[in-house]
């Protein structure tokens, strides 16, 4: 019965999975059939941790269509357990990499070329001439300990746009920022149940998100049997949460959270970091069987925006999350 | 002595936390206790009140009164022998006092060593970045800070210097991109330093005075592929601002209060001292 309402729910996902834009632009998971990602998933069942672990992630990987990551971490649980699914899978994906490979054209110069010249402005290629020439201005001597750092010139091209705060508003900064990582626990805890329907799931992941700045941050990832840290790109973790092997999960954090301040970066925004720990719990049947205390650090930035009133564009300063880093795991 | 004043000190929270709330909340005891980032570290050194443990204190403990000399016997590895008691109790009078010197984020004299794993002739091996705070004058006067590469240490990188040092077509080439590593990039313990490994993206990361064989040798290896970066294994912090000392700062992982950014070494050290040991341990000439 429980595999059946698993299955149900699955078959909803990869429903909602398909009907992104995401997936439909790229080809569904890599050309391999729904049915193979189902059995890989199945094949789970009884595993060791580090097969199940690493089939999850291909699966994520997968399902946001980056299939040479998938093939690596399909290839990393066939080397722990050999399954049928699994092998099956891996010769989808290699065949549809092949066919990739075969259609691939070679780009003429005369395309790159023909790219518009507005695009030229928005080029990360930004020349930065004073950096090379200040070599020898803030050497540290132990005799000038305590003089400011020489200050290095720059056009500041780099800037995208520049602001200053003051003290107050940068601490209300702060707190939204504060807010914004504990949504993002509430969130990923709303993803990890199994109770909770593929629509509400795929609208909390976009709402995740929507607190970063970008989806190209990562997030680190490590267990207690896995000290070593892995990276995922955030959308790849949170459908990496959503396919994890509980029927529920509860997490707790501790009612202190350390809060940076904000130090100006080069490019003209504020940098800081919000530091957590939380307690993990992962249960099947009712029965807790996976427990961990994690410390992680997200680093926030504040950073404009533009946003269009009345027709006009507007520029607004909001916080953002960035990466996030396992800093210490706590059996 | 230390031992006593650090002790005292949590005795001190853990009663009045007792006397106010019962069982303490395991989650978060330790947590608040324990020194979250390098920049926590600083704040406590230099008893700046708006850190957020000492908020904590304030807001949960408000008879509890902290002086600077107890806070900085608390910013030692207790489990950690190599630091001698003398050398703690003279660093400790040093700085008791509220004029005392202070450590500052955006002054140079303080460095992080990055010791990276990574993959030199399909061979897992390990090479020291040293890194330190870089600062740009941006419009309307202030100044953003990044962290910049400044030397490098590795066996194999030293060994292949006469080899690799003819090659300098990149010496002079200034940087033409914006990249750079944000400025709090320590307190997510540098997980963004992949990207210095980029091929030909080294030199964007490279601190204003970082000039050197060793550097120029990393960057050929990494342009043509054969150096892989695989993962961060540990951090340190190397702190020569304060006169008379030089401090190194190491992350001590456990389910302690006295957990966290804490000094592992500490050393007397005059200013010839200083110089000896940027170049011996650090790389720096």
């Amino acid at each position: 019965m429980a595999f059946i309402k698993r299955l149900v729910i699955l078959n909803f996902y990869i429903f909602f999975v398909l009907i992104s834009n995401r997936t439909l632009c790229q080809g569904v998971y890599c050309n391999v059939p729904e049915s193979s990602v189902q059995e890989v998933l199945d094949s789970r069942r009884g595993s060791s941790v580090e097969y199940a672990e690493n089939v999850t992630t291909g699966v994520a990987f997968l399902l946001g269509s980056e299939c040479d990551s998938a093939i690596s971490y399909f290839d990393q649980a066939q080397r722990v357990t050999q399954s049928t699914a699994l092998l099956k899978i891996i010769s989808q994906l290699k065949i549809n990499e092949k066919k990739v490979q075969e259609s691939a054209q070679p780009i003429s110069t005369e395309s790159i070329l023909e790219v518009p010249t507005d695009n030229a402005s928005t080029s990360p290629v930004i020349q930065q001439e004073d950096v090379a020439k200040n070599a020898n201005d803030t050497s540290f001597s132990p005799s000038s300990a305590a003089t400011e750092l020489n200050v290095h010139s720059s056009k500041s091209s780099l800037i995208s746009s520049e602001k200053e705060f003051s003290t107050e508003e940068l601490v209300a900064y702060q707190q939204k920022g504060l807010l914004k990582v504990r949504k993002l626990i509430d969130y990923i805890e709303i993803i990890a149940q199994k109770t909770t329907s593929q629509t509400s799931a795929l609208a909390t992941m976009e709402n995740a998100i929507g607190l970063f700045d970008s989806e190209n941050h990562s997030v680190e990832v490590s267990s207690k049997y896995r000290p070593d840290k892995s990276k995922f790109p955030i959308r790849t973790y949170l459908n990496r949460i959503r396919m994890l092997n509980y029927q529920k999960v509860t997490i707790d954090a501790a009612s202190f959270t350390y809060v940076s301040n904000f130090k100006l970066g080069p490019d003209g925004n504020y940098y800081g970091i919000a530091k957590f720990r939380q307690l993990f719990i992962g249960y099947r049947e009712n029965r807790p069987i996976y427990r961990d205390i994690t410390t992680k650090s997200i680093a926030v930035v504040l950073k404009p925006y533009q946003k269009s009133i009345d027709g006009q564009s507007q520029e607004f300063w909001d916080v953002f999350l960035g990466d996030i880093s396992v800093i210490n795991i706590e059996p | 002595m230390r031992i006593f004043c650090v002790a005292f000190f949590f005795l001190l929270i853990y009663s009045e936390l007792k006397a106010q709330q019962g069982t303490p909340d395991p989650l978060t005891e330790n947590f608040v206790f324990s020194i979250q980032t390098i920049d926590d570290f600083f704040d406590r050194f230099n008893f700046e009140p708006s850190t957020p443990a000492f908020q904590y204190y304030k807001d949960n403990y408000p008879t509890l009164s902290l002086d600077r000399k107890t806070i900085i016997f608390s910013l030692f590895d207790l489990k950690n022998s190599t630091c001698k008691n003398e050398d703690i109790n003279n660093f400790a009078s040093d700085f008791e006092s509220d004029s005392a010197s202070k450590l500052c984020y955006n002054k140079p004299g303080w460095y992080s060593v990055l010791h990276c794993k990574v993959i030199y002739k399909k061979k897992r091996r390990i090479i020291d970045l040293i890194m330190q705070i870089d600062s740009i004058h941006m419009r309307k006067n202030s100044v953003g800070y990044k962290w910049s590469l400044r030397s490098v240490k590795a066996g194999f990188i030293h060994g292949l210097d006469s080899l690799d040092s003819n090659d300098t077509s990149h010496v002079t080439a200034p940087p033409k991109s914006k990249a750079f590593l944000q400025p709090m990039s320590h307190a997510i313990d540098f997980m963004n330093i992949d990207d210095i490994f980029r091929k030909k993206m080294t030199r964007e990361y490279f601190a204003k005075q970082a000039s050197s064989a060793e550097l120029d040798t990393l960057v050929n290896m990494i342009d043509q592929g054969r150096l892989k970066f695989v993962q961060v294994d540990s951090i340190s912090y190397h702190l020569l601002q304060l006169p008379g000392w030089i401090v190194e700062v190491k992350c001590i992982n456990r389910q302690d209060n006295n957990s966290g950014w804490l000094i592992s070494r500490l050393m007397p050290a005059d200013e010839n001292e200083k110089i000896n040991y940027l170049q011996r341990h650090l790389n720096i000439r």
